[in-house]
């Protein structure tokens, strides 16, 4: 430990993020910018108690023409299982759909297989073909990019949204919220929506077509979301009272969902890209971002977080068996994918990618606000 | 409760190097990297499985043999593979990679092929399999591994199978493969049980675990195999392994005796 390291004394946030800062009182610019956040989301749902009923029956007037309402992801983990029950008596028509792109532990697939059961909801699957996933997977460890959960995330994201255009399907329920993810350090990126970025990456360093694959570029994302007002996202789970300990109580007693310990480890790699790739190659212990949302929320202590941190440290021989699984999975050596995490740090940019739409649709959306904001000042509505 | 209870097998078919489900034998759709599925199966605890290389059929080259020991490494339980097997050499080859039975389809009824690799390996390592069908334009014929027989000589047949040296026989009901509408008591299965001593496995058709339990119940048949209800989640055959686990199946069968 060097002695620039500092840790904030409200959440679990530390300077393993680099873009870190503290304020006088040695609280962090994340858990300051959380409460925050929250505090305004809670002023929310106190002047509007039945923000998520009437956010429902807005929904319910837009069927698709098959009558789906919306389409919802589900990876068998807690968020969007919740998500599920949540909306079990909203007489919603709902399309579930499961992406599977060969990393699902088998609690993650019973998981999904008994909520839909119990629940009657349709359930359509996307299976990923392994050859193309593996090879981009390769590619991405080779290109050094930071986020290696991309090819995994945006076949997710790829699919779901090619499915609700196929299906006409308006909105799309996410089991984003902010009471377990309202802290994510931009430094330990998570986008993975660059569908360009993802195609130089795999000329560059894979093996051949992305034939199936499903690439979704940004701009045709940003011409739905924007201009056709279609692939609407909502996230009802900030409307709702939402905690992970009494969704996991929930959902077991009801579902006998399993909670196989941690967030995010639906999938084997991304429990390796979390545990042991990240941690290696830059210090980064994702968990630290989930604790302190929690904290934030309240729904743990500070001192909860850190015994957490402590208490869950992978054993050597958890890594060592976790390496092994992915190298050989992969179809490569346990010292190639060892030589892969231990890559210094590289700006993802360096590939092409189509990052200015992301700052165009930031000033339009501040435009688009500021301007709501002056138009109900000045009292014109 | 039971000493032994029937198995419920799941079944497995390739296409090259992909893992697939068809309707009978057509229209494949993806169903995974093979590995995978297989190592899902293992860790749902399947007692057994069967991997169906049906390459040939779609004009594929047929699954390496490199796929198919890592298929093995990734699981635990015993696997019987059938497909393409020929002579003796590659039968040899097929345990040698670690498969613990072969499935031998069209060297079942012409040739010694399953008399010299059961008298190798012994008859609990060679599992007949003959395909079913009825419908035909003659009446009253029966279609066995792509041979239409009457009546009289289908059952002659079937019924001297197991002087070939096969230790298990699978009777696929063709018409019924991947449709999910149900086990049938037909007169192939029916021979079958009633005159052989080896186990007698159905598949084709099974659309539920339940269903499976039932059929047991009320015939003599020794084991259930299936594909589409262990890959698919029943609304919209969506891709999603699932396999009871072995204390609600034994619950389903002593319940049923009840």
């Amino acid at each position: 430990m060097n002695s620039s390291y500092q840790i904030c004394n409200y959440c679990v946030m530390d300077t393993t993020d680099v873009h870190i800062k503290f304020n006088p009182l040695g609280f962090c610019n994340h858990c300051l910018s959380a409460r925050n956040l929250l505090s305004r989301l809670n002023e929310v749902k106190k002047q509007e108690p039945r923000k998520f009923q009437s956010m429902i029956s807005e929904l319910r007037k837009y069927p698709s023409p098959d009558g789906f309402h919306a389409i919802i992801g589900v990876s068998g983990g807690l968020d969007s299982s919740y998500l599920l029950h949540a909306l079990k008596d909203s007489g919603l028509k709902l399309l579930a759909v499961h992406v599977d792109a060969g990393w699902n532990s088998i609690e993650a697939i019973r998981n999904i297989s008994n909520l839909v059961s119990a629940l009657e909801i349709e359930l359509e699957t996307v299976v990923i073909d392994w050859q193309q996933m593996k090879n981009l997977q390769i590619a991405f460890l080779k290109s050094g990019v930071p986020n290696q959960d991309v090819p995994q995330d945006h076949a997710f994201f790829g699919s779901l949204y090619n499915l609700a255009n196929e299906h006409k399907i308006r909105f799309v329920f996410s089991g984003s919220n902010y009471a377990t993810e309202s802290i994510l350090p931009e430094s330990w990126g998570q986008f993975a929506m660059d569908g360009l970025q993802l195609l130089n990456i795999n000329a560059q360093y894979g093996k051949g077509q992305l034939e199936s694959y499903p690439v979704t570029l940004l701009r045709d994302y940003y011409i739905t979301r924007y201009i056709k007002k279609r692939y609407m996202v909502v996230s009802p789970l900030n409307f709702l009272e939402f905690s992970r300990k009494s969704a996991v109580e929930v959902l077991s007693r009801e579902y006998g969902w399993t909670d196989y310990g941690g967030k995010h480890k639906e999938s084997r790699f991304t429990d390796y890209f979390q545990e042991v790739y990240l941690p290696q190659r830059f210090g980064i212990e994702k968990k630290r971002a989930h604790l302190s949302s929690q904290i934030v929320s309240g729904e743990i202590t500070r001192d909860q977080a850190l015994e957490t941190i402590e208490r869950t440290k992978i054993s050597k021989v958890d890594s060592d068996v976790l390496e092994n699984f992915i190298a050989s999975k992969l179809g490569i050596s346990v010292s190639e994918l060892r030589e892969y995490s231990q890559l210094s740090w590289i700006n993802p940019n360096i590939y092409r990618n189509e990052n200015y739409l992301n700052e165009l649709i930031r000033i339009f959306v501040l435009v688009r606000n500021t301007s709501r904001k002056l138009t109900r000042y000045v009292g014109i509505s | 409760m039971r000493d032994f209870y029937p198995r419920l097998i799941p079944v497995v078919t390739l296409i090259g190097e992909k893992a697939v489900k068809t309707r009978e034998f057509r229209n494949p759709i993806y169903v995974g990297d093979p590995v995978n599925t297989t190592n899902l199966f293992s860790r749902f605890e399947v007692e057994e499985l069967v991997i169906l290389d049906i390459s040939e059929y779609h004009e594929t080259k047929p699954v390496s043999n490199q796929l198919l020991s890592e298929i093995i490494q990734s699981a635990f339980m015993p696997i019987a593979f059938g497909g393409g097997i020929k002579d003796f050499k590659r039968a040899s080859e097929l345990f040698s990679i670690g498969f613990d039975k072969i499935i031998l389809r069209s060297k079942l009824l012409s040739g010694n092929l399953p008399h010299q690799v059961s008298d190798e390996y012994g008859a609990q390592a060679v599992t007949g399999c003959i395909d079913v069908r009825y419908k035909s334009d003659k009446s009253n014929q029966i279609e066995i591994n792509g041979k239409w027989y009457d009546d009289a000589e289908a059952r002659d047949l079937v019924i001297s199978v197991e002087k070939t040296g096969i230790g298990e026989l699978i009777v696929q009901d063709v018409e019924f493969e991947g449709s999910l509408s149900g086990l049938r008591h037909h007169k192939v299965l029916e021979w079958a049980i009633k005159n052989l001593s080896i186990p007698v496995v159905a598949l084709g058709g099974c659309k539920s675990v339940i269903e499976a339990s039932k059929f047991l119940l009320s015939s003599n048949c020794h084991s259930i195999a299936a594909s589409t209800t262990f890959l698919f989640h029943q609304t919209r055959r969506a891709v999603l392994l699932n396999y009871p686990q072995a204390e609600n199946w034994h619950k389903l069968l002593d319940q049923e005796e009840l």
